[in-house]
């Protein structure tokens, strides 16, 4: 039941950016037909669509579900139903998870269709063979994170607006503070979800979703504190 | 003694400096209707809260339904049902969708109640809860908790917002839900009218203390006003006489106990007694907590009057 | 409906009931063996907590007044309430103590309470 107004609450958010995931590379396929666009550039077309709708739907399901959860002053009513807050949080989160998923899944499945057509096999290597593709992880794997930042500020924060302000200011200082310590100290600080010092790659992934993970066990610690 | 459905022992939150409530000891018996009266900041809604869980004490422990509110609170969550002070609930969804998401959680949920009450308390059922009058609302907060098939109904001003009609419907559920499902129900409200139709037991707080809790009967047997004429008759409370008014050579006690043999104590000082006569529950409410001073010390000025073990 | 209670008037409810109760019998407005509504249907027309009415009923059938056949209903009792001489005597007594001290407020003699009490025995009298 929980579940389901969960995703009634994004449910809107999700179908618009399915279809646009859905359209983007199709999209951009059609308009440049005749030319040679599609073939030269297309898997940086692929990469960039991708990117850009990960990334704001990261923001915009982490800012619209934890919203719908915690910030509509009906958390006298939530946290009297018989679960714990715990589940509240959890919940709530996997459902965003499970919809960024979806598109992301929906966007690759477009962009290999858009791509075929024009006789372009961009996943005929294995998994993180090319570069692009490895790219297109890494993308994942950052609008997943991203996700559960920005869920987790939006939750703590009581506040949709707050919260998405709080995760791209989050973002941008560490970027700016990496960069900082590059310039002055020549300290390679890895930011997300980038290699982590002598960790093999797919080492720094799993330490970077367990960070993404802890966000989220932050609010749930936040909400078992709270007093409403 | 017999069960009690909520029982707690020198409950106490302190907000900062503020103590919202100072050790109060609730006792609702079981299977009982029990009005818990205050003005408004008195400390209902924090003892009510923290009933629920929603609040922590600062000190003190709770027992509901048999259960630590410590360390079973999904326990009690799962047989109590709750009216909170705020009606406020989700904007977009509709009391439909605020039934289906509710019934998930209880396995004793009524479908038939939720027919039987929608229609009784006229609820738009199809209409996005944001759009909702006052009286609405709190009517779709009433619905989600009768329907859960409760051992407990924890109402938080359930009356506030509710027209006259719908306040007489919602005395008479109540009324028939004790009876037919031996369920308890706690709950505060300013209507002390309604509160003297339906309420077996009332509690009383003020300033964050728990003045008086007893059986309605006996405070109404008990508590008399008597207005005596004479001459420098006594003019001091005490634990039987809760006030004293003097006023052009009138004195009114409003007395707790025994007010036959105070009429007599005062008849033999001389005094004229023109009238004992017994009081509403309203008078009884607003002589007590007239008595209360604010004060910063919490306590100055209180009257506890009766702690009668509810048996 | 018969009864009528004020739950403000400061009179318990219960008590209310009871009196009610005794002055329709009194006053031959119910008889012996007549049924009485169920607590279930008193607390539902008088818009009262059921175990109010349940506790009503408790107190005039321990005085007599009334009879529950279980699982039949509520009647008023058939006879005179089976009590010892000295159990009346002791159950009269706080009325006769309330007219006696409302009496000597009101500066009345002995005579006049009496007479008082005199012609409301008559009125009774008269209604049987």
């Amino acid at each position: 039941m929980y579940i389901w107004k969960c995703w009634r609450d994004t449910r809107s958010f999700f179908i618009a950016f399915l279809v646009v995931a859905a359209g983007a590379m199709p999209f951009i396929g059609l308009t440049s037909r005749g030319s040679n666009m599609v073939r030269d550039v297309g898997m940086t077309a692929v990469s960039g669509t991708f990117g850009l709708i990960t990334m704001i739907v990261a923001l915009g399901l982490g800012a619209i579900g934890a919203t719908h959860e915690f910030a509509e002053q009906a958390t006298h009513f939530l946290f009297t139903q018989p679960r714990s807050r715990q589940y509240f949080v959890w919940a709530g989160w996997s459902v965003g998870g499970i919809e960024l998923a979806i598109i992301a899944a929906v966007g690759l499945l477009a962009s290999w269709a858009t791509l075929a057509v024009y006789g372009i096999r961009p996943f005929s290597a294995p998994l993180l063979g090319s570069i692009q593709e490895r790219n297109i992880v890494a993308m994942f794997l950052y609008s997943f994170f991203v996700y559960a930042l920005t869920y987790s500020l939006t939750a703590v924060l009581r506040s949709g607006l707050k919260g998405l302000g709080a995760s791209l200011g989050t973002l941008t200082a560490l970027s700016a503070f990496a960069v900082l310590m590059r310039v002055r100290w020549n300290m390679r600080l890895p930011t997300p979800v980038e290699k982590i010092g002598g960790l093999p790659l797919a080492a720094s992934y799993v330490v970077w979703m367990s960070i993404a993970l802890l966000f989220v066990y932050g609010a749930q610690v936040a909400m078992e504190r709270a007093e409403i | 003694m017999t069960e009690l459905a909520i029982g707690t022992k020198d409950l106490t939150k302190t907000y900062d400096t503020i103590r919202a409530v100072s050790g109060i000891d609730l006792n609702v018996p079981k299977g009982g209707i029990y009005g818990f009266l205050g003005r408004n900041g008195a400390g209902k809604t924090t003892t009510i809260k923290m009933l629920l869980g929603l609040a922590r004490p600062t000190a003190g422990s709770i027992q509901v339904l048999g259960m630590d509110a410590s360390s079973d609170l999904l326990g009690i969550l799962q047989r109590t049902a709750f009216v909170s002070e705020k009606k406020t609930l989700y904007p977009s969804l509709t009391p439909s969708d605020l039934v289906r998401f509710s019934r998930g959680f209880y396995p004793t949920w009524s479908g038939s109640a939720v027919e039987k009450y929608a229609r009784l308390f006229e609820i738009p059922m199809k209409q996005r809860f944001e759009k909702l009058s006052n009286g609405n609302q709190t009517k779709v907060w009433l619905l989600l908790a009768l329907c859960q098939g409760a051992d407990l109904l924890v109402l938080d001003e359930p009356t506030s917002a509710l027209d006259p009609v719908s306040l007489d419907q919602l005395m008479r559920v109540l009324a028939e839900d004790t009876l037919d499902r031996g369920c308890t129900i706690f709950f505060s409200s300013h209507q002390l009218e309604e509160v003297e139709r339906i309420a077996e037991y009332v509690g009383v707080i003020d300033g964050g203390n728990l003045l008086i809790e007893a059986r309605l009967d006996d405070i109404k047997s008990e508590f008399r006003l008597i207005i005596a004429a004479g001459n420098s008759l006594p003019a001091e409370t005490s634990a039987q006489v809760l006030s004293v008014d003097v006023q052009d050579g009138f004195y009114r006690y409003v007395v707790t106990k025994d007010a036959d043999g105070f009429a007599a104590g005062l008849s033999r000082s001389g005094a004229t007694v023109t009238s004992i006569a017994p009081l509403s529950l309203r008078e009884i409410f607003l002589h007590l907590v007239r008595k209360e001073q604010p004060c910063t010390s919490g306590n100055a000025g209180a009257t506890r009057v009766l702690s009668s073990s509810l048996s | 409906m018969l009864f009528h209670v004020n739950p403000s008037s400061g009179v318990p409810i219960h008590a209310q009931i009871e009196t009610q109760v005794k002055n329709a019998i009194a006053a031959g407005a119910l008889k012996a063996e007549q049924a009485l509504p169920s607590v279930r249907k008193l607390a539902a027309e008088l818009g009262i907590n059921p175990n109010t009415a349940a506790r009503a009923y408790q107190y005039l059938e321990r005085d007599g007044v009334i009879a529950t056949i279980p699982g039949g209903g509520t009647y008023v009792a058939d006879g005179v309430p089976r009590f010892l001489k000295s159990e009346k005597v002791r159950r009269l007594r706080p009325y006769a103590r309330q007219i006696a001290v409302e009496g000597t407020q009101l500066r009345l003699s002995g005579e006049e309470i009496l007479k008082i009490v005199q012609d409301e025995l008559s009125k009774l009298g008269e209604r049987k």
